[in-house]
Order: C-alpha cells, then sequence, then structure tokens
C-alpha cells in the first residue's frame, strides 16, 4: 500500500464522519413551552380564521389579538405576520381602510426585518388586494410585479397570480387576465393548494359570467366547487352555489339557478351567515314566485 | 510453567479477596440505595380498593421517594388497609392532617402514591400513627378544605376536575359580593350621573355581566367534564383517543379557546376598572382584586386544560393555520 493510500483512509473516515454527522444532525427541538405556546396560539389562530369565515368579526378580532401577543412573547415572526394580515382582513372587512393599512404596514416591515420571501409575497398579496378593493389596480399592480419572481410556486405565488389576474381584468385586459389566472389555478394545484385552486376558479367564474359567457362560467364555478367540496370548505361551497345560481339565472336555466339557489340559502345558514343566507332566499322567492320554508 | 505454579495460590487468592470486596461494595451500594440501613417510621392507611396499589411502591413527596408500602390487607370491613414506613430522614414532614393519596394517572396506574404533609405547624406523627387516604371521607375532607401541602398534580384533567368547582364557587361569591355592595352605594354612583365615578359603575356592570357570562361558561364546561359520557371518560378508555373528541368539528376546543380569551379580556378588564376604584373605594377594589385572582385561577385551569398532553396529542403538529389569503368571495357575477 503506497503512503497516497494511507493518507485517504484517514480522510475517508473524515468525509464519513462528516457525512453521517450530517445525516444525523437534525433541527433541534423547540423546548416544550415554546411548543405549547405556539400550538395555543397557532389554535387561537385558526379558530379566527374560522370565525372571520362566519363573519364573527369581534370574537375573531379576540382571537387574533391574542394570538399576535402569544407570537409576539415568543419572537414568532411568521406567526405575527400572519396575525397581523388577519386583523387588517378584519379591519378591510369591516371597512377601517386606515386602519386595514396600518396593519398592513406593521406585517410589511416584520416581513422585511425577517427577510422571509413567502411572508413577504403573502403581504404584498394582501395590500394588493386592499388597492384593488379601493378601485386602484395601478398601485394593485405595482404591488404585484414588486418582487416579482422571488417565488416559483405556492400558495402565495398563486394568490400573486390571481390578484394579477384580477388586476389586468380591472385595467381592461380580459384575455391577459384569464391566462393569468389559469396560470394561478395550474401552480396551485401543482402544489397540493386546492384552496388557492378554488379560488382562482372562482375568479375565472366571475370574469366569465361578467363577459356573459354563462357556460364557461358555469364550468369554472363548477370546477371551484368541486375544488371547496374535496376541502369540504363550507364557506367556499356556498359561495361557488351562489355563483352558480347567478350564472344560471343569467343563462336562463331557471330550475337549476332554483336548485343552486336553495343549496346556497341552506349553506349559509348552516354557518349562521344569516345576511347572506336572506339574499339566497329572497331571491329564490323570486325566482320561483313563492315562499320557501325550511326543508 | 514453574512461575505460574510458584504463584498460583498467590493469585486464585487474590481473584476470590477481590471478588468478596466487589461483593461487599455492591450490597452496601445496593443497601444504601434501598436504605436497607435508614430508620423507618411505620404507619397505616386505609383505602376503599387496592387497585392500583403494590407492595414496595414508592411513597413520594413532590416527586421524592420518602418511604414505600410494607403491606397491603383485606380488613374485616372489606376496607384495605395499607402499612407504609417514612424514611426517618422525612419524618419530619409527616405532619397532623397528611394525606395519603393514589394518584390516577390518565396513562395507567400510578408507580407511586402521593403523600401531601399537612399544613399544621406541630409535632409529626409518632410511629403506628394512621394516615388518611383522599379515598376516605376525612382524607377527602382535608384536601378539599386546603389543608393539605397539595402541589398542582401532574395529571391535568384530574386538577382540573379538583379545583374547578372551587374556583366557579369562588367566582360566584365574588361576584354577588359586588353585587351587593355595589348596590349599597349612593345612587349618585350608581350610573344615573355622568361623572367619572358613575361612568367607571356603568363599567363595572358590564365587567360583572362578562364575568357572570364566563362563569356560566365554567359552568357548563365543568358539567361536560363531569358528564359519565364526556370528555374525561372518553380520555381515560384507552380505545377512545382525542382525535375522536376533536373530530367533532374541534367544538370543544373552540369553546376552551373562546374562553380562555373571554377570561384574559375580563380578567384585563378588571384590572383597570381595580386601579381606578382603589382611590374611591378601597373595599371594592379590594372586591375587585379577589374576583381577578378568581379569575387568574380559572385561566390556569383553563391553560392546564388545554396544555393536557393527551389534548396537545389530539392537536397534531400537522394543523399548522393555513392564511388563507385576503380573498373573502366578494366577486360579482
Amino acid at each position: 500500500m503506497t503512503s497516497a493510500n494511507l493518507r485517504a483512509i484517514p480522510a475517508g473516515f473524515l468525509i464519513l464522519f462528516l457525512a453521517l454527522n450530517t445525516a444525523c444532525s437534525t433541527k433541534p427541538k423547540e423546548p416544550a413551552e415554546v411548543y405549547t405556546r405556539r400550538v395555543q396560539a397557532d389554535s387561537l389562530l385558526i379558530q379566527g380564521y374560522n370565525q372571520t369565515d362566519t363573519l364573527k368579526f369581534d370574537p375573531a378580532w379576540a382571537s387574533f389579538n391574542q394570538a399576535l401577543n402569544i407570537y409576539a412573547s415568543l419572537d414568532n415572526r411568521e406567526g405575527m405576520i400572519n396575525a397581523l394580515l388577519a386583523l387588517g382582513r378584519i379591519r378591510r372587512l369591516t371597512e377601517d381602510i386606515d386602519s386595514a393599512e396600518e396593519l398592513y404596514s406593521h406585517a410589511r416591515s416584520l416581513a422585511v426585518y425577517s427577510e422571509d420571501t413567502k411572508a413577504m409575497r403573502s403581504v404584498l398579496n394582501h395590500q394588493a388586494d386592499l388597492a384593488l378593493r379601493q378601485g386602484n389596480p395601478e398601485k394593485a399592480m405595482e404591488l404585484l410585479t414588486d418582487r416579482e419572481n422571488e417565488l416559483t410556486g405556492g400558495r402565495e405565488r398563486s394568490a400573486q397570480l390571481r390578484l394579477r389576474g384580477s388586476a389586468r381584468a380591472a385595467l381592461g385586459f380580459g384575455d391577459e387576465a384569464v391566462a393569468l389566472l389559469v396560470e394561478a389555478a395550474e401552480v396551485a394545484l401543482a402544489a397540493d393548494e386546492k384552496a388557492a385552486a378554488a379560488q382562482a376558479y372562482y375568479k375565472l367564474a366571475s370574469l366569465s359570467s361578467l363577459g356573459a359567457r354563462f357556460d364557461e362560467a358555469e364550468d369554472w364555478a363548477i370546477k371551484a366547487l368541486e375544488a371547496d367540496k374535496s376541502l369540504e370548505y363550507a364557506p367556499g361551497i356556498a359561495a361557488d352555489l351562489r355563483a352558480l345560481a347567478i350564472i344560471s339565472a343569467k343563462a336562463g336555466k331557471t330550475e337549476a339557478a332554483e336548485d343552486y339557489y336553495r343549496r346556497s340559502w341552506l349553506a349559509w345558514r348552516a354557518l349562521g351567515r344569516s345576511d347572506d343566507a336572506d339574499e339566497a332566499r329572497s331571491e329564490l322567492e323570486h325566482l320561483s314566485g313563492m315562499q320557501v320554508t325550511v326543508p | 510453567m514453574k512461575f505460574s505454579f510458584r504463584h498460583a495460590n498467590k493469585i486464585v487468592g487474590l481473584f476470590v479477596l477481590v471478588a468478596v470486596l466487589l461483593f461487599v461494595i455492591i450490597t452496601m451500594f445496593a443497601g444504601l440505595n434501598n436504605k436497607w440501613f435508614t430508620k423507618k417510621i411505620y404507619f397505616t392507611s386505609l383505602f376503599t380498593s387496592a387497585e392500583g396499589l403494590k407492595v414496595g411502591m414508592g411513597v413520594n413527596l413532590r416527586g421524592f421517594e420518602i418511604g414505600r408500602v410494607k403491606n397491603i390487607s383485606l380488613n374485616e370491613d372489606n376496607q384495605v388497609d395499607l402499612d407504609f414506613y417514612i424514611y426517618e430522614t422525612y419524618h419530619n414532614r409527616v405532619l397532623p392532617d397528611s394525606v395519603l393519596a393514589l394518584p390516577s394517572g390518565l396513562l395507567g396506574s400510578a408507580n407511586a402514591l402521593d403523600f401531601y404533609p399537612g399544613l399544621v405547624e406541630g409535632e409529626p406523627y409518632p410511629d403506628g400513627s394512621f394516615i388518611p387516604s383522599t379515598q376516605t371521607v376525612e382524607g377527602k375532607m382535608l384536601v378539599k378544605t386546603r389543608r393539605v401541602d397539595r402541589p398542582p398534580g401532574n395529571d391535568a384533567i384530574t386538577t382540573i376536575l379538583a379545583d374547578l368547582p372551587d374556583i366557579l364557587d369562588n367566582l360566584n361569591e365574588t361576584v354577588v359580593s359586588i353585587g351587593s355592595f355595589s348596590a349599597t352605594l349612593d345612587t349618585g354612583i350608581k350610573g344615573d350621573g355622568d361623572n367619572s365615578l358613575s361612568s367607571t359603575m356603568q363599567n363595572l356592570d358590564r365587567t360583572m355581566e362578562d364575568v357572570n357570562d364566563i362563569t356560566s361558561s365554567l359552568a357548563a364546561l365543568a358539567v361536560g367534564l363531569e358528564d359519565p359520557t364526556g370528555l374525561v371518560p372518553t380520555l381515560l378508555d384507552p380505545s377512545g383517543s382525542l382525535d375522536t373528541l376533536l373530530n367533532d368539528d374541534n367544538v370543544l376546543w373552540n369553546h376552551i379557546l373562546a374562553i380562555m380569551v373571554q377570561l384574559e379580556g375580563a380578567t384585563e378588564g378588571l384590572n383597570t376598572l381595580s386601579n381606578s376604584l382603589a382611590g374611591v373605594s378601597p373595599q371594592l377594589a379590594l372586591t375587585l382584586d379577589e374576583t381577578i385572582r378568581s379569575l387568574q385561577e380559572a385561566q390556569k385551569v383553563m391553560e392546564g386544560l388545554q396544555n393536557n398532553p393527551l389534548l396537545k396529542k389530539g392537536i397534531s403538529e400537522e394543523t399548522q393555520p393555513v392564511n388563507p389569503g385576503a380573498d373573502m368571495r366578494e366577486d360579482e357575477f
């Protein structure tokens, strides 16, 4: 055996040791107390999302606020950003736009500070959504093209594409909007993010319906419904049924419209969203020409 | 070869000596570890059942083994007599009112009895004394009237079940006392006027409503916990799992969290009120402080329930919150 071969033996052992060390080393587990607190905050966040879905804004606010406090005590920036965005969304839904902007802005500062690409995308998406709802698609586009290609896939990328589609549609570029929304759905499905895919399909249904392409709109809405059904996401199912009811009614399919309105009415009722339920019921009564009662 | 024959006896002798020495040393260590040479003070106790009891099981005080069970026997009254001893070192902890408890572990029978020393200062019980167990009326009363030094339990559900009724009682009492005290205040400060004290009283009324809500929520939860078909039996049943429990759209979980949110809100509100009232009426501030303490205790209980390892197991790591985005399906069609 040559001296070169002999020298290779310890080097080989060293490489083996390093490889084993790398393979065996795992991310350090968070301490039990931190774990418990984080799970508590996560649960509050989930609860808040559910409360927001059923439009219980005050309890949702309390849930998110408490989650935020816990995340802050743990210095969990991802959690803090999510809680701030959720709080901002409540303010947006209650039409307190200034507060929503302020909360989104706090979340953005945190995202910049933590250098979290996904969180940053999420913040920019929320800010773009707000701009769109304020009738400012130009500002929305600015936000959506900022850090444009930092993410190539996943839920946030899908949301970015969907919002860009919405913004382009608002600016009058319908074809481009459709292409972006279809891409948003594909990106979502590739990442197994069916909820994001359903949102893209829903938007596509909306655009098609507004363009009087009702058959196409119905197809998209059915796809959204299928995605939401596979997730058992009740607020999505109710919204999809309402969309299908409106599309069917516009397409002159009265019988189908009645059926969809009836189902959406019951779905909203089950969710406790009485305003939406009443609206669906009155549309149903208007279409059928008779009073409807709870089955 | 000559060498080995000449020293064979010495070598064998050395090995035997070393073996004997090792045996003696190991025996001494074993004896010391098992406290064979420690003086023991013997006591008796009474249990209603021998289930979970074993001869030789430890008697622990806050996790430290301070003694062991010597003997278990069925007496003439079909009760279980238990003889145990406490090491002399810990004899001074066997104070009047001390109680012996068999922890009801959720994951099977307990490995040791728990010893709760009495809170009475005095001479320790002498050899041969009777120490009641928590399975006897006397032992239960000693625990219920908080005359023993009982640490927060390892078994969250058991602790919650034990503590919740007391906390509810305290809350009810303090709420009632605030109500009756505020009723005796002059009409000018009852909330009819427009000054700062009247607004404080109005705030107090609102906060009291909150506290009443929480009390009734907790009462409902307590009933749920004690329900023979409810939470605890589900947890105790080895075939039942938290997954099953939480499969009901996390109703209970959300309920617990909602109560916690309410509790935190009410405690904060009361803290503010208590500070602002301290200058106006020390008596009312004091009563409010009691309510705050009760609420904080209730919050601890709820946290205990929430942090129960089995509950935690029910909420797996995988249920990470997914940010649903800003969209609420508000599009036009």
